[in-house]
């Protein structure tokens, strides 16, 4: 089979798969006692009458697979699907709003994250079996084992409570976002801490594996080959053995990143009180504001299924095996 | 907390003066106060920004600055906030018909933010619009006006008879089906706002409608923030329903979490903040910040609703039981101390018409709760042989509600019933615990007034009328319903158009009747706590809207 | 949307799906002497060693909430406790101190000593060592329960795919890609909103409101691809490996081949599996619990307690940070552990401790 075929058949399966989770999220809403919309536009105190014309008015009286192909026209083809709770407010530059937050958040630590996760793991193959190494791979299981939103609240605790008033945090503004284009420094002095916080498991994580795949390729023909050209140790490690072990860590990347920015950081959004993808989808849920879920999770879904959907089909690229299922 | 009154009255007396006569200095300072920025933030925004529609005290505290009705309440601190003034109206309304006609004459210049005069047609097709946008209330209020359940049912067809008006005169006439003592209450509500002619017959949602107060809505973004400007065509006719207030721009913005709201506010980023504090925070703040700090009583309380209708509670002695039992104290503790609620055990709250101290479920009863009465409690317990019985909790999952919540069922427990708390979406709870579908046999909640009658307590929330079976909106959560009290209230509404101080008694006897009945465990009333930045000075808060925005000195 | 609660996971996960092509090829019969190699060099791991021992302690300890509750704490640690008083340096302390101006209300903080309220009060007034014990129990049997969920279907599900090919495979996957992107959040809320109102009726089984099955259920079902993805793999090289083909060859029914070549094989994956699972599921589990959503009280986790403590964050930051602390040291015990297995069991690890 060749490879534009396998490409075809994933965005095929792609779609299908985005189809299924909007169907599912849709008849869960409907199934889920008190969250009938039309009592909840009516507002406290409204009578029967009123609530029967506002479901009228709104389509909600109609059978549920009609209600189903006009959201999701008014989502994708006609976009301008508008929220239940916030009457009026159109869902999809709402999230094209709270996009730049999310990607603000989720770029700035993965610049982190790869940064240090290479330090971690070039440092750890070089001095492997050695205190350091030792060390660095406890640190990186501790930050994997931390659970995302209590990080952030004790840094919240210390950079905004305990320590705020010390030469240390005081820099630190209060919880929020504030766009690039209005202030850079604050943009940036209010998303550190963010960053660190989500970047801090991936750190762990990636940090680990690089030191795996270096440790391994240290073995391989090649490096020898290398070695006995008499390169320094130093270049070998980082121009032959790391360069090789980043493929791994690529594909890995993409899946994080693509769940992410799909509204993935939900916790870390919510504990910084940050209003990005994540946030909205957590509000919307919680609203249970129908129109906003089925827009966001569409979103999310898109970014993660194609983050997938890439993920594999790079694997069909460089594993021929795989395309034969 | 003081000082803003006397202020507010040095300000109102300064006016009646006039600027000629008032000292230089004075007058100077006075003018001094408008202009500046009033930054305010809340965790979220409610919803649309159509008066007829939105039903939200966030922006009922704030569309009062954009729209004007016949009649509003005034803005000012204190019981000022709930008399009802004429605003767009040249008087209060002439009632005649024994009750069933108001003709209101039009003040006249008068225009919306898009030039437009405010005209006698504007008002008739303002009230045919709130039929038309299906406003939540025009079942249970609005249809007072004749000709407004032909308009309930086939809104498509309304013209509302009841509405007459005479451009000539420049009035207005309301022909009413029956006499009703909270009409111009209800004239008073943004509902009542009214809008230009050419307005259309649908949610406006996030566009903002021209309107005739001091303020208009240059931008508003649900997720992000609303910036409110001052109307290029307002000009001040009554300082009382509209003043010119002090901000020249007040930007509202929206998605910060309460704690980051505190110390955005604490460090004086923001002005003012929608969200209660966290209680962590308040201790905090009251230490170092009392004077930035704003408590005022609210016409409100919180309640567990009892269903008459279900096991156990369709039994008035294990109702009695819970009632006895309850410590109030404990419950002020968890919302966080004595300076924020006051314990209650009767229905209506301090400071409403008809309103008389009255406790029987405490020990030694009598006008004031001081502690349970365990002993009692236990009596009707066992008289009504309904220990071992289950009893499921409906709380909302985020506290001081669900801390109520669990509190209580230490109480159940103690009286020997089975109990367990569910908390659910804060967001759902209120419509799931009204239905009667999901057989919720006790909850907790929290019970606002729209405007200050006690009717809105004890008719809106005991009244047969307000049971729906099968619905998200049946606001009688303990569906309870007694033909005698029933009979009462609707003679004590009647009552209260011609002789409102014998109407206040009824409705002192009423209260005390369903008190005595227990279809909900009253608990204590809440007291609101407003946090502003060290550069916000006369802060006025009414018992109708709150911190009342346009009065704030900023500048 | 599964992905920073699951970020422990996806390293172990696509390294692994790299690794199971190349898994080891075990033939039955070399079974028993892998077994008893493995294990001996997972007791030589010191740092293994360590981790089992802290989660037995863990453990054991909360098993005995409840004599901890009645000889130490003295107090039902379920029970709000808002008029009580406790000994404090010989003086009677209110457990719920209001401020003196009346605006807030703190209460007591830790004692230190092995006796009531040794890490203070929570904002009901209940002994947060207790429930920290208490909370124990819960989180962990919620991990566990729900690693067994998810490793059964994984197994199922990755078996069925991988062994059977064709339109199996193509069903399971596309099962296997909307649960991954699905939103568990979303899932969560209805369900426990339907629970809480009716309970659910599967054929005889019945499931109340208040159990746990809910959170164990929820978190169980979705992390099944994360495992069964790679096991799928897996089984599909086996399938194709030399020796299963013999077996076809020579006539042996698909049961047997599966009995014989193919479980042995994939057990190791899941032995391998089951801490770190089971670190991922304790995560999610308090993580939903922070948001509301996952164990609902009377019951109480470890992130049910650091959600009762986010309001009393700045006067009493224990309430929050004990149960936060013992997640971490958990998570970390099994973590060190999945890695010591991980080494005995696959000659070719590439995450490695020591």
């Amino acid at each position: 089979m060749s490879l534009g075929f396998t490409i075809v058949k994933r965005l095929a399966h792609m779609v299908f798969v985005m189809f299924g989770i909007s169907v599912l999220v849709f008849l869960i809403f409907f199934a889920t006692p008190g969250a009938d919309p039309a009592a909840r536009i009516a507002g406290r105190n409204a009578s029967p009458q009123t609530v029967a014309l506002i479901r009228k008015e709104f389509g909600l009286d109609k059978p549920l697979p009609v209600q189903y192909l006009r959201m999701m026209d008014r989502l994708v083809i006609r976009r301008d699907l508008t929220s239940y709770v916030n009457l009026g407010e159109k869902v999809v530059p709402t999230i094209f709003r709270a996009a730049p937050v999310t990607l603000s958040l989720v770029f700035g630590a993965a610049v982190i994250w790869i940064v240090f996760s290479i330090l971690v793991g070039v440092l750890a193959a070089a001095f492997k079996d050695r205190t350091l190494d030792r060390l660095l791979m406890i640190l990186s299981l501790i930050g994997i084992s931390i659970p995302v939103f209590w990080l952030g609240e004790v840094v919240n605790l210390v950079s905004q409570g305990l320590l705020h008033n010390t030469w240390l945090f005081s820099w630190v503004p209060p919880l929020g976002y504030v766009p690039l284009h209005r202030d850079p420094a604050l943009w940036f002095k209010s998303l550190v801490l963010p960053w660190f916080t989500l970047a801090l498991a991936f750190i762990g994580i990636y940090g680990r594996v690089l030191r795996a795949n270096i440790v391994e390729a240290m073995q391989e023909d090649y490096i020898r080959l290398a070695r006995a050209k008499g390169l320094p140790e130093a270049q070998v490690l980082i121009r032959h053995a790391l360069r090789c072990s980043m493929i791994a860590i690529f594909t890995l990347f993409g899946l994080d990143f693509g769940a992410l920015v799909g509204g993935g950081a939900l916790l870390t959004e919510v504990v910084f009180g940050l209003p990005g993808v994540g946030y909205l989808t957590y509000q919307a849920l919680t609203n249970l504001d129908l129109p906003m879920i089925m827009a966001t999770v569409t979103y999310a879904s898109f970014f993660v299924v194609s983050a997938n959907a890439m993920v594999d089909i790079l694997y069909s690229v460089f594993d021929p095996r795989v395309r034969n299922d | 907390m003081k000082t803003p009154k006397i202020a507010s009255i040095a300000l109102a007396a300064m006016s009646v003066v006039g600027g000629l006569s008032a000292p230089a200095i004075a007058q100077a300072a006075v003018k001094g106060h408008y202009g500046g920025t009033l930054r305010m933030v809340a965790s979220a925004a409610a919803g649309t920004l159509d008066p007829q529609i939105n039903y939200t005290l966030r922006f009922w505290q704030i569309l009062p600055m954009f729209y004007d009705g016949l009649v509003g309440f005034e803005k000012a601190g204190g019981k000022a906030a709930f008399k009802i003034v004429p605003d767009l109206a040249t008087s209060m309304p002439k009632i005649t018909n024994s009750g069933k006609t108001y003709i209101f004459t039009l003040r006249k210049d008068i225009k919306f933010s898009n030039g437009q005069p405010v005209t006698v047609q504007a008002v008739r097709h303002s009230f045919v619009r709130l039929f038309k946008v299906l406003n939540p209330n025009v079942g249970t209020w609005y249809d007072v006006i004749a000709g407004g359940r032909h308009c309930v049912k086939s809104p498509s067809t309304c013209t509302l008879p009841g509405v007459a008006i005479d451009p000539k005169t420049n009035t207005v006439t309301f022909h009413l089906r029956h006499p009703d003592a909270e009409f111009l209450d209800q004239l008073a509500v943004p509902f009542g706002s009214i809008l230009p002619a050419n307005t259309p017959d649908k949610d406006m949602g996030t566009v903002y409608i021209p309107g005739t107060g001091a303020y208009m809505v240059k931008k508003y973004e649900p997720s992000t923030e609303m910036v409110m400007v001052r109307n290029p065509y307002f000009r001040q006719w009554s300082k009382l329903a509209q003043p010119k207030g002090y901000p020249n721009k007040i930007v509202y913005r929206f998605g910060l979490t309460p704690n980051a709201q505190v110390t955005a506010v604490e460090n004086n980023q923001y002005d003012w903040m929608y969200n209660p504090i966290p209680l962590d925070r308040l201790q905090q703040i009251a230490a170092q910040y009392k004077s930035r700090l704003e408590i005022h009583p609210l016409l409100a309380f919180w309640y567990a609703p009892m269903n008459t209708r279900m096991k156990p509670f369709n039994n008035l002695d294990a109702r009695l039981a819970v009632s006895y039992a309850i410590n109030r104290a404990d419950l002020v503790k968890l919302f966080g101390g004595p300076a924020l609620a006051t314990p209650t055990c009767q229905i209506l709250p301090p400071g409403m018409a008809g309103y008389k101290p009255y406790c029987l479920f405490t020990k030694n009863p009598g006008t004031k709760w001081t502690a349970p009465d365990m002993a009692k409690a236990m009596m009707y317990m066992k008289k009504s042989g309904m220990a071992g019985q289950k009893v499921t909790i409906i709380t909302q999952n985020a506290d001081p509600n669900h801390a109520v919540g669990i509190y209580l069922q230490s109480v159940l427990d103690k009286l020997g019933f089975n109990a367990k708390v569910k908390g659910i979406s804060s967001n759902l709870q209120f419509t799931y615990i009204q239905n009667s579908n999901n057989h919720v046999q006790i909850s907790v909640t929290v019970w606002y007034q729209d405007y200050p009658a006690p009717s809105d307590f004890l008719k809106v929330l005991f009244g047969c009328t307000s049971f729906h079976p099968g619905s998200d909106n049946s606001i009688n959560i303990s569906a309870f319903c007694n033909d005698k009290i029933q009979k009462q209230m609707d003679a004590a509404e009647i009552l209260s158009i011609k002789h409102p101080k014998q109407a206040d008694k009824m409705w002192t006897k009423i209260d005390q009747q369903i008190t005595d009945l227990a279809p909900a465990a009253p608990l204590f009333n809440p007291k609101h706590v407003d946090f502003v930045s060290a550069r916000l000075h006369h802060f006025v808060f009414s018992g109708q809207t709150y911190f009342v925005p346009d009065l704030a000195w900023v500048h | 949307m599964a992905s920073e609660i699951g970020a422990a996971i996806s390293d172990q996960d696509y390294a692994r799906v790299l690794d199971a092509w190349t898994a080891p090829e075990l033939p039955a019969s070399a079974a028993q002497g892998y077994w008893h190699a493995a294990l001996a060099k997972v007791r030589r791991n010191r740092a293994a060693m360590v981790a089992v021992v802290a989660l037995f302690l863990f453990l054991t300890s909360c098993v005995m909430a409840p004599l901890y509750a009645h000889l130490v704490a003295h107090i039902n640690p379920f029970k709000s406790n808002l008029d009580g008083t406790v000994l404090i340096g010989g003086k009677q302390v209110p457990v719920m101190q209001s401020a003196s101006n009346g605006l807030g209300v703190t209460p007591v903080g830790p004692t230190w000593r092995f006796g009531p309220y040794m890490l203070g009060a929570d904002g009901q007034g209940r002994d947060v060592a207790a429930r920290l014990l208490y909370g124990g129990r819960v989180s962990l049997l919620v991990g566990a329960a729900s690693t067994v969920i998810c490793l059964s279907f994984a197994v199922l599900l990755g078996i069925a795919a991988g062994f059977y090919g064709g339109i199996i495979n193509r069903v399971i996957s596309v099962m296997l890609d909307i649960l991954w992107a699905f939103p568990i959040y979303l899932l969560a809320i209805s369900l426990s909103i339907i629970l809480i109102n009716s309970g659910i009726r599967i054929g005889p089984l019945v499931v109340h409101s208040d159990d746990l099955i809910l959170p164990i259920a929820i978190i169980g079902i979705i992390y099944v691809p994360y495992v069964a993805r790679p096991i799928r793999a897996q089984v599909m090289t086996l399938r194709r490996s030399d020796f299963v083909m013999a077996s076809i060859c020579l006539g042996a029914s698909d049961l047997r081949i599966l009995r014989r070549e193919i479980l042995p094989n994939v057990a190791s994956t899941l032995i391998v599996f089951t801490p770190i699972m089971m670190a991922l599921n304790i995560i999610t589990e308090a993580s939903l619990s922070f948001l509301g959503i996952g164990v609902q009280p009377p019951s109480a986790s470890w992130g049910t307690i650091i959600r009762d403590g986010e309001h009393l964050l700045y006067t009493r930051p224990l309430v929050s940070i004990a149960p936060g602390l013992a997640i971490v040291i958990t998570v970390v015990a099994l973590n060190i552990l999945g890695d010591a297995l991980r080494d005995a069991l696959d000659p070719r690890a590439k995450l490695t401790l020591h």
